[in-house]
């Protein structure tokens, strides 16, 4: 498991991680969203232990992770520019990793690349974008490290390309001790891959859950209720993040179970009532916007 | 995690990513060292062999054996051939830079660090494979270099055991670089800035040190350069580069001990520790950034800023021509808030950002102007500093005519300083009278008869006739002070009068006194016709000339040095590395063949051994192993007399009577500024002049005056060497 204890950084005035405390549990995918420079991949730099925290730890099975190479031989990190020493093509690159990660599964890596369409000998600076990105999830998997750090490794690779790197995840997953951490904007792709998600806003951690309990907990609500004095005590009793009307119908972002959200307002006598789950990118929306991360601000 | 073999592992991965680096040091050695080696000897040896034969060419060849070997050494160390030189540098910023620049990148240093390997791992990883990257090709290049020395007969054991340790100089120069570009590197954020960073740390030290000196020599009027080998020694030791020269160049010339390797060791050393200590801390998030830590960037700036702008301000005066230590001020502070921006625009790389850190180059321009108020102003009495007399042990002194007037031994051996040798009286009677002779000074510069006046005097003014720069030195238990006044010569006649009744105060000065006869390999004379001529003296013929030599010295009245006109002068050819100093002779040596000044193989030729016509002495002495001193110049020896008048002689009709004497379609040359070179052929004419016409000697205390009129003669039997002074009336 990793744990982030109280992590806090700072790059001169600026709040990279702020008081940051979470945990990613085994054997889950653990997605990490948030507005660009809320500190994503600061985090990660922080988990795979090449930026040092000002406070608070960061521990990987209990211990630190800094200048530990034990721990951090079961940590990869994919940066979301990945580096390739000059003229390298993959095989040197597959046996710089063999060198430094002892259980890299090499045939595993010569298959992949096979499969992928990869050429072994063809220098990687001549490759494009997603297929440095390629090499670089690649080599990541076939480390076999428990923990995979991957830092926007989504962006830039084709939808089937995309697909099948989350079937060798989740392949990994059922058959060993792996637990990826992804970054990503891409909150579509992450909603269908991510067991828990990271929600990060400023340096600052607005929440930190398993998908489904997320969205469990938080639900749009549309209702009308014509009696203005019992949709206002209605109002009261939800716990509302962000509230819409248009003409009477009235339509809310609710914190708490959907069930109960809609038992209120069927108790206020609603004459229509109805709940919506909400995708994560409106739950990322809306977190955000309770943080000061309003759209208007952006629109008007 | 990684175990000893990952490592060797990584080091030729490593290496292997640096290929081209390894490759390129390969071939640039190889020109540099075997190659360059082969084809210099080649050339000096096909170019001797062919003007000379017989036995003289084996001579010829042994001579240039030696000199080979002699330079041999330099081939390894890179002090024979610059480029090898600059090559091992560039070697060093390249192996260090291409090693540790990675830091400086963000997608790099992610990439590294993110790796199970611990910073201290990767420092040795990238530290071990430079460092081969160099050794290897260079240790090779040494072996083939030693190879060719060995198949052109060079080497013997004494060479081979020089190369040896000039190879263990370019190692250790190397590393110098080497080590303090890494520093450099882990100092900063970006390789622009590493590189700047690399020059600053490799000078810094040697700027600093040599400011001090160069602001006393500019402000204080009685500074004097000599006995500065304290700043010198400091920036040698302290600044990479200054000891990267120092190391090349002695372990070249065969001359670097084990103090200068161990210094060198002890300095690659703590940069290396500093270096390693920085890179463990370097904050990955630096990577980009001017400086690795930002918080040391106003300390730096005014570090670096306060000598730049000082030494920016001495060097463009320099360039410039510009006399007087105003402009200096002027200068400086202009380079101070030039070098203030310049620093701050490399910091923040914003031009709308320059006045970010004004804090700190207010101080750096405070700091610049604070400095040259102390020394422009003399607060704190530098000039007008006299020790506690009770707290002297002991004064030397040194006139400046003395340097011109007395030629020692010593200047070709040790290449030595004459403070050591004028006087360094310890007596009390000796002590008081220079002392007193020192105040003087301080007198004469309060009333505003300073040295740097006398320089800029015309060498015919009534102030250089009147006052003569003298060095003091004071000792001061184990401290040695030095300051310059401009002293009157009456004052210095009459204090030499009451020093030279002290038979210790003449042995100190007499340059005779400083010869041990038994080193004495000939002997030679010039008698007025400034002709050399060789006496065939035996070493005891030479021990009593000495000695008669010596008495006469002891005996002679002080004023006979001050006012006499020698009858000639004794030379002694003495070997150049004559004591045990031999190896120090090297440079003095160099420079007595380039003038012409030295003598047979292996020995220099010291003159000034001045015999004046009190000398009974010696001149009976000479006398009686057959050679006489001509006391005038016979008109029948002269073939040629070239008569040079100065303009100003010639519009004051100083010589009307002696040009009248000559007829008009006498060989003339006039200049512009109204100088004449006259050229007499006639025995005539040459008689008409010869009477006028005395050998020139400024004397011990320079007292003639020069007008600048001068006349050289051509004998029968040779051109003389003198030049000679034209009286006015024949």
């Amino acid at each position: 498991m990793i744990e982030l204890k109280n992590v806090d950084k700072k790059f001169r005035d600026i709040q990279a991680a702020d008081h940051i405390t979470a945990s990613v549990r085994e054997g889950m995918i653990f997605g990490l969203v948030g507005s660009n420079g809320a500190g994503k991949s600061t985090l990660l730099r922080m988990i795979c232990g090449v930026i040092k925290p000002d406070s608070g730890e960061v521990l990987a099975d209990g211990a630190p992770v800094y200048e530990n190479p034990d721990v951090k031989s079961q940590i990869c990190f994919l940066s979301d520019s990945p580096y390739y020493f000059a003229n390298a093509d993959i095989e040197e690159m597959r046996d710089y990793y063999m060198t430094l990660y002892p259980s890299f599964d090499r045939k595993l890596f010569d298959s992949l690349v096979k499969k992928f369409g990869l050429e072994p000998k063809r220098k990687i600076s001549s490759f494009s974008k997603g297929m440095k990105k390629q090499v670089s999830i690649l080599l990541g998997l076939c480390a076999k490290t428990k923990y995979l750090l991957c830092d926007e490794t989504f962006d830039g690779l084709d939808p089937v390309v995309r697909q099948a790197v989350k079937s060798l995840f989740a392949s990994e997953i059922m058959n060993r001790d792996f637990t990826p951490v992804i970054s990503s904007h891409n909150l579509r792709e992450l909603e269908d891959i991510c067991d828990s998600v990271g929600l990060l806003h400023r340096g600052k951690l607005l929440l930190t859950q398993e998908l489904d309990q997320i969205k469990a907990n938080i639900c749009k609500l549309q209702c009308v209720i014509p009696d203005p004095h019992r949709e206002q005590e209605m109002i009261s009793a939800l716990h509302i993040i962000r509230m819409e009307r248009t003409g009477s119908l009235l339509t809310m972002t609710v914190r708490g179970p959907r069930e109960k959200a809609l038992a209120l307002a069927q108790d206020s006598g609603a004459v229509f009532a109805e709940t919506v789950p909400l995708t994560l990118e409106e739950i990322f929306i809306s977190e955000t916007e309770v943080a000061g991360y309003d759209i208007k601000d952006f629109i008007y | 995690m990684t175990s000893k073999i990952s490592y060797i592992k990584l080091i030729r991965a490593d290496i292997r990513h640096r290929g081209w680096l390894a490759a390129l040091t390969g071939i640039g050695l190889f020109l540099g060292m075997p190659v360059f080696a082969l084809l210099d000897i080649d050339s000096r040896s096909g170019g001797t062999a062919v003007a000379v034969d017989g036995s003289a060419a084996a001579d010829a060849k042994l001579y240039m054996l030696e000199q080979l070997r002699g330079r041999f050494p330099g081939f390894i160390s890179g002090s024979a051939m610059q480029y090898l030189a600059a090559a091992i540098v560039i070697c060093a910023v390249l192996c260090a830079l291409t090693g540790f620049g990675y830091i400086h990148s963000k997608e790099k240093l992610d990439f590294y660090h993110a790796l199970p390997v611990k910073r201290v791992q990767w420092f040795t990883v990238r530290y071990v494979s430079g460092l081969l990257i160099f050794l290897v090709p260079y240790v090779i290049c040494s072996g083939l270099v030693v190879a060719v020395g060995g198949a052109n007969g060079i080497l013997n054991g004494e060479v081979a055991a020089e190369s040896a340790m000039a190879m263990l100089g370019g190692i250790l120069g190397f590393l110098l670089i080497y080590h303090t570009c890494i520093l450099a590197a882990s100092l900063t954020g970006q390789t622009v800035t590493g590189l700047l960073a690399s020059l600053v740390i490799a000078v810094y030290p040697a700027v600093v040190a040599y400011m001090y000196p160069a602001l006393q020599g500019t402000f204080f009027e009685t500074y004097t350069g000599v006995g500065g080998d304290i700043t010198t020694a400091l920036a040698e030791r302290l600044s990479p580069a200054g000891m990267f020269v120092r190391l090349t160049e002695a372990s070249g010339a065969g001359m670097a001990g084990a103090g200068m390797f161990i210094s060198a060791a002890v300095l690659a050393a703590v940069l290396l520790a500093g270096a390693c200590i920085l890179y463990r801390i370097y904050p990955s998030e630096a990577a980009g950034n001017a400086l690795a830590f930002p918080r040391t960037a106003p300390v730096f700036k005014v570090m670096i800023c306060i000598p730049a702008a000082l030494f920016s301000g001495f060097i463009v005066k320099a360039f410039m021509g510009i006399a007087g230590t105003r402009w200096i001020v002027v200068l400086s502070l202009l380079a101070a808030v030039l070098l203030c921006v310049l620093i701050e625009f490399i910091y923040q790389q914003d031009m709308r950002m320059l006045l970010k850190g004004w804090v700190s180059s207010v101080v750096s321009v405070a700091g610049v102007l604070i400095i040259l108020c102390i020394f422009s102003l003399d607060l704190f009495g530098y000039d007008t500093w006299m020790p506690d007399e009770k707290k002297v042990s002991s004064i030397a002194f040194n006139p400046a005519s003395f340097d011109v007037y007395f030629e020692y031994p010593e200047y070709y051996v040790k290449g030595g300083s004459p403070m050591v040798l004028s006087g360094g009286s310890s007596s009390d009677e000796e002590k008081e009278v220079l002392y007193r002779l020192a105040q003087t000074g301080v007198e004469n510069l309060r009333g505003g008869m300073t040295p740097g006046e006398l320089d800029l005097a015309d060498s015919d003014s009534e102030i250089a006739e009147e006052y003569v720069n003298t060095v003091f030195r004071y000792q001061m238990g184990g401290r040695e002070v030095y300051r310059r006044y401009c002293l009157g010569r009456e004052d210095l006649r009459e204090a030499l009068d009451e020093l030279g009744k002290s038979e210790e105060f003449r042995k100190g000065i007499f340059p005779v006194f400083h010869v041990d006869s038994s080193n004495v390999e000939s002997v030679s004379y010039r008698d007025l016709y400034g002709i050399p001529a060789s006496a065939e003296l035996s070493g005891e013929q030479i021990g009593k000339l000495l000695d008669a030599y010596k008495k006469d010295v002891l005996a002679a009245d002080m004023d006979v040095f001050i006012d006499g006109d020698p009858l000639g002068e004794i030379i002694l050819d003495i070997p150049q590395g004559a004591g045990d100093e031999i190896r120090d002779t090297v440079d003095a040596a160099d420079a007595d063949w380039q003038w012409g000044i030295a003598g047979e193989n292996g020995t220099v030729s010291v003159g000034s051994f001045y015999v004046y016509g009190s000398f009974a002495n010696t001149l009976e002495c000479m006398e009686g192993f057959g050679y006489t001193f001509r006391t005038e110049i016979a008109p029948e020896d002269v073939t040629a007399v070239d008569l040079h008048f100065s303009g100003e002689s010639m519009r004051s009709g100083r010589y009307k009577e002696l040009l009248s004497a000559l007829p008009q379609d006498v060989e003339r040359i006039s200049y512009e500024d109204g100088a004449e070179d006259i050229t007499l052929w006639s025995p005539e004419d040459i008689r008409a002049v010869l009477g006028s016409l005395e050998p020139y000697n400024a004397g011990l205390l320079g007292s003639q005056r020069w007008t600048g009129d001068y006349a050289d003669i051509q004998f029968g039997e040779g051109v003389s060497s003198y030049s000679y002074e034209i009286r006015e009336v024949p």
